[in-house]
């Protein structure tokens, strides 16, 4: 059940749960949301990006041992853009941002992050919906690519995508998201982990029996 | 420098303020206040105290001649005047930093120093007794808690040992020693002034309960000073990090901290930015 953005605001002034709060922080206008009437809440680009060194890798290839694949540090750059300057977002090009609001979700709240259409219309796609666990904590990595034929300027504090909150019926607050994407308040490109069916079933040493 | 280690920014931040310390030093020419009592300082001192000493290193030399401005003789005394004014310098930065970041100054300082700089000391600083000492001084007279073992966190350094500099840096040492007070006051003077924010003990404990829970403070006028000192309690509150492992301690409070801390300042910002466009 997606939670209006009414109650949202009642939930952030007055947390059901003091020792679980629901958190976003910088608070958005909370008598404007009452008002709005709206099932989500607008979130703000951060200060960070995170863009691939292409020229560095010659290709992503997961199935290879954890040890050869580069580390992120040297897959990726990261930049700082301070309030007032502009990150230029060319044709194609595809960056890591991030959400100026530090989110803490009860256990018993997910939520998921879409685009505004307003910007997707220009050609700025903020990836697939993104999917936040309950007792998530911290800056939400966005996906930002331009699909469009010109470069878009983008700067931190301008509202880019927006995040429904969803109740989660059923849960058990001891098992909540332990992720590695807690805490932090860069973009991270994180790593992608293949599960045992999935390595079995890549194995081309089976082929070759 | 270890200014520049932005990494490590809990550790670090609070001694950027030496740095700043030293361009308010110099923006406000509080060096012109000190300069004749320094010097002042200085002859009398020789004159009063270390003629004998000061005797057996230039022969032949008499006590009326320190007052003349022949140029061979002040060569033979104006570094310990020159010690003596960047050392007063020093102490004023330490106490600005102090006044502004409170218990957290201390916690950086004893982190960063202690025990001491290796090798012999620098003379155009106070040595770390000294400097250990105006810093216990000054915090109270300005009702700042000092952190358990602060005192014992540092050794002696090693003096110089050439006889004229043994000598001359002694003196610089006595004289910048007597304007600790005059340097608090400055301090506070200038705070007063410019209106400079001081860490407010119930935000610090608020942010701090805000820390411990991995957010970031929901507070709409929070200062850096409540931040970095939230910062530095929640680092050395060790039930935070019971559930760390022992190899991954630093690592952890590194990271998290640093990222609660830096996003903080960052809100502060976002804050401060929309409420003047209000």
């Amino acid at each position: 059940m997606i939670i209006n953005a009414g109650q949202i605001a009642r939930e952030l002034k007055h947390p059901l749960n003091a020792d679980d709060p629901l958190i976003i922080t910088p608070s958005p206008d909370l008598e404007e949301l009452k008002k709005s009437g709206s099932a989500s809440i607008d979130l703000r680009l951060g200060c960070w990006f995170l863009a691939c060194r292409a020229s560095r890798t010659g290709l992503l290839d997961v199935y290879k041992s954890q040890d050869v694949i580069p580390s992120e540090a040297k897959l990726t750059k990261s930049y700082y853009v301070p309030f007032g300057d502009g990150f230029v977002l060319h044709p194609r090009a595809f960056v890591l941002g991030v959400t100026l609001e530090w989110i803490r979700l009860p256990t018993d709240r997910s939520a998921m992050v879409i685009g505004r259409s307003s910007w997707g219309r220009h050609g700025l796609i903020i990836a697939t919906a993104t999917g936040v666990h309950p007792g998530f904590t911290g800056c939400l990595t966005l996906e930002l690519s331009n699909v469009g034929e010109i470069p878009i300027m983008i700067k931190p504090g301008t509202t880019i995508c927006q995040i429904f909150i969803h109740k989660v019926e059923g849960g058990d607050p001891k098992f909540v998201d332990q992720s590695s994407f807690i805490g932090s308040r860069k973009p991270t490109l994180g790593a992608i982990k293949l599960d045992e069916i999935a390595r079995l079933l890549a194995n081309d040493d089976f082929n070759n029996q | 420098m270890v200014y520049l280690l932005l990494n490590l920014l809990i550790h670090y931040s609070s001694l950027w303020l030496d740095m700043l310390g030293h361009s308010v030093w110099e923006s406000e020419r509080f060096a012109a206040k000190f300069e004749k009592q320094i010097e002042n300082g200085v002859l009398k001192e020789l004159k009063n105290s270390r003629w004998e000493e000061y005797e057996l290193l230039n022969v032949g030399s008499k006590v009326s001649d320190l007052d003349s401005d022949d140029m061979f003789v002040r060569s033979t005394w104006l570094p310990a005047y020159t010690w003596a004014l960047l050392q007063s310098e020093e102490i004023f930065c330490d106490f600005l930093g102090l006044y502004l970041f409170a218990e957290s100054y201390l916690h950086a300082f004893s982190y960063l120093t202690s025990p001491s700089t290796s090798g012999q000391r620098s003379l155009g600083y106070p040595n770390i007794t000294r400097r250990i000492h105006h810093l216990v001084y000054a915090a109270t007279v300005m009702k700042i808690s000092i952190p358990a073992g602060f005192k014992s966190d540092f050794a002696k350094e090693e003096e110089p040992t050439e006889p004229s500099q043994k000598l001359l840096v002694s003196i610089a040492d006595t004289v910048s020693n007597l304007l600790a007070t005059d340097l608090i006051k400055l301090v506070q003077d200038f705070a007063n002034e410019k209106k400079l924010h001081r860490r407010n003990p119930d935000k610090v404990s608020q942010i701090q309960d805000e820390f411990r829970n991995m957010i970031v403070p929901t507070l709409e006028q929070q200062t850096l000073t409540d931040i970095l000192n939230a910062g530095w309690n929640c680092s050395l509150d060790s039930d935070i990090w019971d559930n760390v492992s022992h190899d991954k301690l630093h690592e952890a409070k590194d990271q998290i901290l640093q990222d609660l801390i830096l996003k903080s300042m960052e809100v502060s910002e976002y804050h401060e930015r929309t409420k003047k466009e209000q």
